[in-house]
């Protein structure tokens, strides 16, 4: 007993308990009704893409531990996360091999060079995406053909006349057709998880009120895209949709709470976090009014602000004591 | 009016303030540091084979050390202390005699020389537990003294405090000592306010406050308050570290005041926790010297609070209050501030508040992953920091970096290492960055 030495470290010797893992494993759970709703949606074609992504990002990082000769790594689910958000951001008409060759991608390049968890600077599932819009333009604007179709249906992203569907396309200067309502619940074509708006918010504030995410990024990303729009909307009713369609289609709401509020690629200051979310919302509206780019155009603008992080990271909050004071 | 600000700093479940102090027996033998607070260490006044009696001084310094039993002066021996550094030890064994000193109760009429009646607390060994545990007479003495380029010119300035804060809730959720001192005043607060006359007279504060708990209702303390025109700030007890010493004194002031590791710097604000308050009375009417304190003994949620004699090791408090010997940790207060001690063979020292005892599997392990910026530690610093970018810099050795980012306003209370989900030492980097910062500062 006199010999037995008990356990010191330093304070604190209590924790809340929180792990990197739970905290992704949340972040897949807040995903899983959006998921679903693609998979209802687009049927077994989705299912597979969402497999297809997954295994390749799995498999790819656990390989590249192998060759490095490091700790297996996927026991945190980060790659599983990886996978799914790319699989559920392309359409469901793409082929699988082109998830497979993104979710190879995605850890390749947008993760494995920057060290473990925490150092890319960009989410690497967005490289992924970035990597298959840029190589394949065409075949990523695949959009499937929805369970639901006869219902009214807008292609979303203001999607090209050629997306192989029988939904009503939505040509901007006749905004009256679509109904807001319908695009928020989910009837609409797009990517796989990003066609519900609804199904997206519930699992957004769900990582909120678990703290998991926060609220800024997502609050300033719908208000910079949705203030912007309706900008622009104003000034040509004919030639812009209004605000509420820029927000219900494309990846609006996925990018708002779960590209906005991923942890490593924005930044850690509540102000820095919500211009991180009101810019890339303006800039993914610029895109989208200006932009040639067919697909990703919401990604693009994460992004590219996502490499802004470290700046935006110098909007500190004045630390206890160091304001003016009053002597 | 209330402490409170934007939300920060975590939520955690207070420990009930249970209704009876327990008392212990007389021991049969302590053990004595000299080093008792974290001012210089004392040199003691006796040798090995002299006679002492109960209250005698023993050891004198900033924090004279007395004895609580009558005996004999067996030795002076080493023991590792929690730092790790070995402090000089008096060994006493009691003879049963209770043969006691005089103290010199001399009367001293309360409104006497302010500097006389410091001398005395000085004498009685006061001093303010916690990890700073500073003797209080240095307290006072700090925060009446000259700003530094005053004192530079050696002109003997002395400052009026302006806030006198009395802390009724202790800082640290799992520690009752504060809130079970407290309830004892509900019904006679007479002692209190003696003990606040001689402090007003001393520090000339121009207000006094006093921080109570949301759910604390000392009736006569209320009532006392409410006639020397005292102010009550309240805190909310759920959340941690309302209480601490940088953002009572802010609630008091009105006004942040700079923080230097850890002491609130400058503010002209003395923040007292209530026991040591009380001990100002003992000593200044009495002539009583400190010889025990309430300390808290938690272990599984089940919470004690004690009045036990200094030099009782920490293995005889436990079993005192009803536990067995097999521990994991065993922590110098509470789970979020104390020290972790590598043995329960060590005795209680006046800057001990209480004694958290963790069994092996409640002992946390930290996995020090990669930061991840969630930002969940900025959202819980209650000083605004960015402590994952500053766990980084002292990871990486930036400690310019590190300073210039305001390292030395943490006040390292574990709140971002207590929210952190990749389970990264936080506190034990900031304090790391601290030291190294002081180092380079020194070889310039």
């Amino acid at each position: 007993m006199a010999h037995k030495f008990l356990t010191v470290s330093m304070s604190p010797h209590i924790r809340r308990g929180r792990t990197v893992r739970g905290m992704i494993s949340t972040t897949i759970l807040a995903l899983t009704p959006a998921m679903l709703f693609g998979f209802y949606q687009y049927g077994l074609e989705a299912v597979i893409l969402v497999a297809v992504g997954v295994a390749g990002a799995v498999a790819t990082e656990a390989a590249l531990c192998l060759v490095r000769k490091q700790p297996l790594t996927i026991g945190d689910h980060h790659a599983v996360l990886v996978g799914i958000t790319l699989a559920l951001l392309v359409p469901s008409g793409v082929p699988w091999w082109m998830v497979l060759v993104g979710a190879v991608m995605a850890i390749l390049v947008g993760k494995a060079p920057f060290g473990p968890l925490g150092g890319a600077p960009i989410n690497p599932a967005l490289v992924g995406l970035l990597i298959l819009a840029i190589s394949w333009p065409g075949e990523i604007g695949s959009y499937g053909y929805p369970t639901t179709a006869d219902a009214a249906y807008a292609v979303t992203d203001i999607a090209p006349a050629e997306a192989p569907v029988d939904a009503v396309t939505i040509d901007p200067s006749d905004a009256g057709e679509y109904c807001p309502f319908m695009l928020f619940s989910g009837f609409q074509v797009g990517a796989i998880g990003a066609i519900s708006p609804v199904l997206l918010l519930l699992g957004g504030l769900f990582l909120i009120v678990q703290r998991v995410g926060r609220w800024q990024g997502p609050l300033g990303f719908l208000l910079g895209l949705g203030l912007a729009g309706a900008i622009m909307h104003g000034i040509d009713p004919g030639a812009f949709p209004p605000g509420s369609f820029q927000l219900f289609t494309g990846m609006a709401f996925f990018g708002a709470f779960f590209l906005c509020n991923e942890w490593t690629s924005t930044p850690v200051t509540p102000w820095g976090l919500f211009l991180f979310g009101f810019g890339a919302g303006v800039l993914a509206l610029i895109f989208r009014v200006t932009g040639g780019l067919p697909f990703g155009r919401v990604a693009f603008a994460i992004a590219f602000f996502s490499l802004l992080t470290p700046l935006l990271d110098r909007i500190a909050v004045t630390p206890f004591g160091k304001g003016v004071r009053h002597a | 009016m209330d402490i409170s600000f934007s939300g920060r700093g975590i939520r955690l479940s207070r420990a009930e303030a249970p209704d009876v102090v327990l008392g212990l027996p007389a021991p049969t033998k302590v053990r004595l540091p000299l080093r008792q607070s974290s001012s210089t260490p004392c040199v003691a006044v006796v040798e090995k084979g002299d006679e002492v009696k109960l209250g005698q001084l023993v050891a004198d310094g900033p924090a004279p050390v007395h004895t609580p039993i009558a005996g004999r002066v067996v030795g002076i021996e080493e023991l590792p202390a929690a730092d790790g550094s070995a402090v000089p030890v008096l060994v006493i064994e009691g003879d049963g005699s209770g043969g006691s000193v005089r103290y010199e109760a001399d009367g001293i009429p309360l409104k006497r020389d302010p500097e006389l009646l410091l001398e005395r607390i000085r004498q009685a060994g006061i001093v303010q537990a916690g990890r700073e545990s500073l003797p209080l007479a240095d307290m006072i003495e700090e925060a009446r003294s000259p700003r530094g380029h005053l004192a530079a010119t050696g002109a003997a300035l002395s400052r009026p405090v302006g806030h006198l804060v009395v802390r009724c809730l202790d800082v640290d959720p799992y520690l009752v000592n504060l809130a079970s001192v407290t309830a004892g005043l509900a019904k006679d607060a007479s002692e209190l306010d003696l003990a606040l006359q001689v402090l007003l007279h001393i520090t000339a504060a121009e207000q006094v406050h006093i921080v109570l708990g949301n759910g604390q209702q000392p009736a006569a303390v209320l009532a006392l308050a409410a006639e020397r025109d005292w102010s009550v700030l309240r805190v909310d007890e759920a959340v941690y570290p309302m209480a601490g010493d940088a953002l009572v004194a802010a609630g008091a002031s009105g006004a942040e005041p700079d923080v230097a590791w850890r002491r609130v710097d400058e503010s002209g604000t003395l923040v007292l926790d209530i026991d040591v308050v009380l001990q100002v009375v003992a000593a200044v009417r009495d002539g009583r010297p400190v010889l025990d304190r309430v300390i808290t003994v938690w272990r599984g949620g089940r919470v004690k609070a004690m009045r036990v004699p200094m030099g009782v090791s920490f293995a005889d408090i436990a079993k005192a209050a009803g536990h067995d010997g097999v521990y994991g940790k065993v922590i110098l207060g509470g789970p979020l501030q104390g020290l972790a001690h590598h043995t329960t063979d060590f005795p209680l020292t006046k800057s001990i508040p209480g004694l958290t005892l963790q069994e092996q599997k409640e002992v946390v392990h930290d996995r020090n992953e990669p930061c991840i910026s969630c930002g969940l530690c900025a959202m819980a610093c209650p000083m605004r920091l960015l402590p994952g970018m500053l766990s980084r810099y002292c990871e990486y050795g930036q400690w310019a970096d590190a300073e210039q980012a305001h390292l030395f306003t943490c006040i390292e209370c574990g709140c971002c290492a207590y929210v952190c989900p990749a389970g990264r030492s936080m506190v034990q980097l900031m304090v790391q960055g601290k030291n190294e910062v002081l180092a380079t500062r020194r070889t310039g």
